[in-house]
């Protein structure tokens, strides 16, 4: 299963931004958020972007931590194992499309200081696709047309396209939080 | 996010910045305020009530600007966006406040604080940053001048970050034009009521915040229960998708038919060229795109451009009914693309379309009816319909530029008793505030709900949708079956006080917690008492029902009331025009029906348990809304003369209210 993400549909309300950190972090803050969606309204730029997953999965091969990252035999979500995670962000520096963050909180991953966060599919609930009435997000099966890596490729050339927006509006959203 | 703090949902503290000094303070929230007023409109109104005086300019240093979030704002309910905007108003001089969507509410909890009350007035441009706790005031000489799309971007930039949510006037604010709005993130407007001119007298450019700090929800589980129903419930709402297409543009075609669309300032109720601005016109020529506020399943807001012609390139956030009305039937203005034109110069300038329309339509109507010289056209042509001069005066008005400008930007009402000369009989307003484009021939309620509402004129205060082209299903829902078939009859008066009386309550009460009038609680209305208790005491831990939401709805609407009683208002001052109560409507299935205010009305103040000859709210009323104090104050206020001294400086005149001066 992947998490098809259509821009063209979003409307930037961040629903999704809203209802996925209560399911994965028990609070309302969408900063927290494993989907972020990236807006500039009057540049007509509205782009979630979310782990499809895709094929080549660089932020594995990135992660020097054994066990840390992992994918769930289930659905094929790639999942971060929190108690193995150092923080040591270079999966959030392999992703082109900026799908994992950082959460620098005390108690939190291996260290008790930061941990990498992203998508994991909620067991299945994906209550990001629930909540989006335009239908800019689907959760699917793979078929011949359509996989996570197409879902990859199109997320990073609109990223690249968006960067460029927002680099009018001073810079790039951020995607490490500290949570006191 | 307060630990002392007793109930969730809410961030705990406010802040309190006196701008004449630069202090800062970031203070707990009174756990009172939050059980007896919930937050947004009650506890702004709170607010004003104690600490801003009658006598205050609203211009002046000693009004307040209290910019509000609600218990359910940045929450799981949908559209839980919502932030007000509460101050003396400038337009009115009486109390004053303004709803607004986009993202700023949220972002404004996520930081921290539930409001912010803005005291004094900065010797020098300033603008507020928050990001979480570090709070500071920053210089705005660079950005004074400059509108609001280039404000919020300048901020941005200068502080690298996109995710920055900006509050932001424009120039009209800066130049006190007494209709001026605050942008709220591009395409989102807290603009009737002045409270634009509110910031700019106190020298505030721009409120800016970034959160990042997290909400907890009291019952996680049951509280995304109820808001996941209600979510669900509005998507399969009989309206959605109208009100998804064109939000609330679609209403031109069908006011259109019903004599309910004012034309010709308030001469017709309908436009024969109403389907060259209509919301279906709007959309299949204009369209860029759907967007919405936070967390909003509806996404009534949109983006909309101009490809070809002299307003090509034109880019244009929502344009509403009321725009598509004050810019375009009421000046008589068939060209949709200036209607978008005008509709971005009042965002980025910062105006309120409705009484900048408005403004324009009554210097037409007195040109029309010889009572505005040649002399005093400051050289334009006022006929009916000229759109160049439409959008010349909506720049001459913004800068006060001309003798015309500087006087239409006092609003109608204010420049009609400065004009003098009978020009009080074209000025359409209630209290000070020009009536937006809501008939109330052509639908009884209305035309009350524009005479009880606490800021004047106005539609969203009780607003009653059930009756504006029927909607018999949500009415038996809501009201029961004993009050069909007349309560959704627009023109039957019967029950109308009780719907009004019973919107104006509600609406206070979601204008309190921070979720959309237009998104679930009026328009497409699944959200109602008991919904709306429920979300509550979910997400905060109070314990919360309808019984007990009612009276915090009373006791809110109450004190505005009794605030306006402070000012010397009377039940002399809740009438309409004579257009709405003298003329019968000449347009659609209005046609020969006026307002009967004069059978509504008593029925309301009995069901409000007011004094029919003082409009006073009863000492049982007031102690059974824990009120006592109140009527005291405005007693000792009305006695001591200090009430007629404030109502003598209002500044506007009241509307003519004789019979019918005949002239179609």
């Amino acid at each position: 299963m992947f998490i098809n993400v259509i821009p063209e549909k979003c409307t930037g309300c961040r629903a999704c931004e809203v209802f996925c950190p209560l399911e994965q972090e028990g609070v309302i803050n969408p900063v927290l958020s494993r989907i972020q969606v990236w807006k500039d309204a009057p540049h007509d730029l509205f782009l979630p972007l979310v782990c499809p997953p895709c094929e080549d999965k660089a932020c594995m091969t990135a992660c020097p931590e054994p066990g840390a990252m992992a994918i769930d035999s289930r659905r094929g979500a790639v999942v971060i194992v929190e108690a193995l995670c150092t923080g040591c962000s270079k999966c959030i520096g392999a992703c082109d499309i900026g799908a994992i963050g950082l959460v620098r909180q005390p108690g939190r991953g291996k260290n008790g200081k930061a941990v990498a966060v992203k998508c994991n599919q909620c067991n299945g609930e994906t209550w990001c696709v629930k909540v989006c009435e335009p239908g800019a997000l689907e959760y699917v099966a793979e078929t011949p047309e359509l996989n996570g890596q197409m879902v990859f490729e199109r997320l990073r050339a609109a990223r690249i396209q968006a960067e460029a927006v927002l680099a009018e509006r001073g810079a790039q959203p951020r995607r490490k939080v500290k949570v006191q | 996010m307060t630990a002392s703090f007793p109930y969730a949902g809410y961030a705990g503290q406010y802040l309190r910045v006196n701008l004449s000094t630069g202090q800062i303070q970031a203070l707990p929230l009174p756990v009172e305020w939050a059980e007896d007023y919930l937050g947004g409109n009650g506890i702004g109104t709170k607010i004003l009530w104690d600490e801003v005086p009658p006598e205050a300019d609203p211009l002046g240093p000693s009004n307040k600007l209290i910019v509000a979030t609600g218990p359910l704002c940045g929450g799981l309910m949908p559209n839980a966006s919502r932030l007000e905007f509460i101050a003396k108003s400038p337009l009115t001089g009486i109390y004053g406040d303004s709803n607004v969507g986009g993202h700023f509410g949220p972002e404004l909890k996520l930081a921290g604080y539930d409001l912010i009350v803005f005291e004094g007035q900065s010797p020098k441009p300033v603008y507020l940053l928050i990001r979480n706790e570090k709070v500071e005031l920053r210089d705005a000489a660079h950005l004074w001048g400059q509108g609001g799309y280039d404000t919020e971007k300048l901020i941005q930039q200068e502080n690298r970050d996109p995710d920055i949510k900006t509050a932001v006037i424009g120039q009209a604010g800066e130049n006190r034009v007494r209709f001026a709005s605050v942008m709220v993130s591009w395409s989102r407007h807290a603009a009737r009521a002045g409270m634009g001119a509110v910031m700019g007298a106190k020298n505030l450019k721009a409120v800016a915040v970034r959160g990042t700090r997290s909400l907890r929800i009291a019952d996680p589980e049951k509280h995304r229960d109820i808001s996941f129903r209600m979510h669900s419930q509005i998507r399969k709402n009989e309206f959605f998708v109208g009100v998804h297409r064109f939000g609330t543009s679609g209403l031109v075609s069908l006011m259109h038919p019903m004599g309910r669309f004012p034309t010709k300032n308030f001469q017709y109720g309908s436009f024969e060229g109403f389907e060259e601005i209509s919301g279906e016109t709007l959309r299949e020529e204009h369209l860029v795109r759907d967007i919405s506020c936070f967390n909003c399943p509806v996404g009534c807001d949109k983006v909309y451009s101009v490809a070809a012609g002299e307003f090509a390139g034109n880019l244009a956030g929502s344009v509403e009914y009321e725009t598509l009305d004050s810019l375009g039937a009421s000046v008589l203005n068939r060209n949709l693309p200036s209607v978008l034109k005008g509709n971005t110069l009042c965002d980025d300038w910062g105006m309120d379309t409705i009484s900048a329309g408005r403004a324009i339509s009554f210097a037409m109507e007195l040109a029309e009816k010889g009572l505005l010289p040649e002399a005093e056209r400051d050289g334009l042509d006022l006929s009916w319909g000229n759109y160049n001069t439409m959008l010349e005066l909506l720049r001459r008005m913004t800068f006060r530029e001309g003798r015309l400008g500087n006087l239409l930007a006092e609003g109608a009402a204010r420049a009609a008793k400065i004009i003098g000369r009978g020009a009080d009989r074209y000025a359409m307003h209630v209290k000070g505030q020009d009536i937006p484009a809501q008939d109330g021939r052509a639908q009884q309620s209305m035309g009350l709900a524009h005479v009880t509402s606490t800021r004047g004129a106005d539609h969203l205060k009780a607003f009653p949708t059930i009756d504006e082209t029927g909607y018999p299903s949500e009415a038996v829902r809501r009201y029961g079956e004993q009050y069909m078939p007349e309560l959704v009859d627009p023109l039957a008066t019967r029950h109308k006080a009780m719907l009004v009386k019973d919107g104006e309550d509600y609406g206070a009460i979601v204008d309190s917690c921070g979720n959309c009038k237009s998104g679930g609680t009026f328009v497409m209305a699944e959200v109602y008492w008991q919904e709306q208790a429920e979300a509550i005491e979910t997400m905060t831990g109070m314990p919360m029902d309808a019984a007990k939401l009612r009276v915090i709805g009373e006791r809110i609407y109450n004190l505005q009331r009794c605030y306006n009683l402070l000012h010397g208002l009377s039940p002399a001052d809740d009438v309409l025009p004579w257009r709405f109560t003298a003329m019968p409507s000449p347009s659609g299935n209005a046609t020969g029906s006026v307002c009967r205010l004069d059978i509504m009305l008593p029925q309301y103040y009995a069901l409000r348990g007011w004094d029919a000859e003082t409009g006073y709210p009863s000492e049982a009323t007031l102690a059974r809304l824990g009120l006592g104090g109140a009527l005291e104050r405005v007693q000792v206020a009305v006695t001591s003369g200090a009430a007629a001294a404030v109502y003598a400086g209002l500044g506007w005149a009241a509307p003519y209210t004789g019979p019918v001066i005949d002239e179609l």
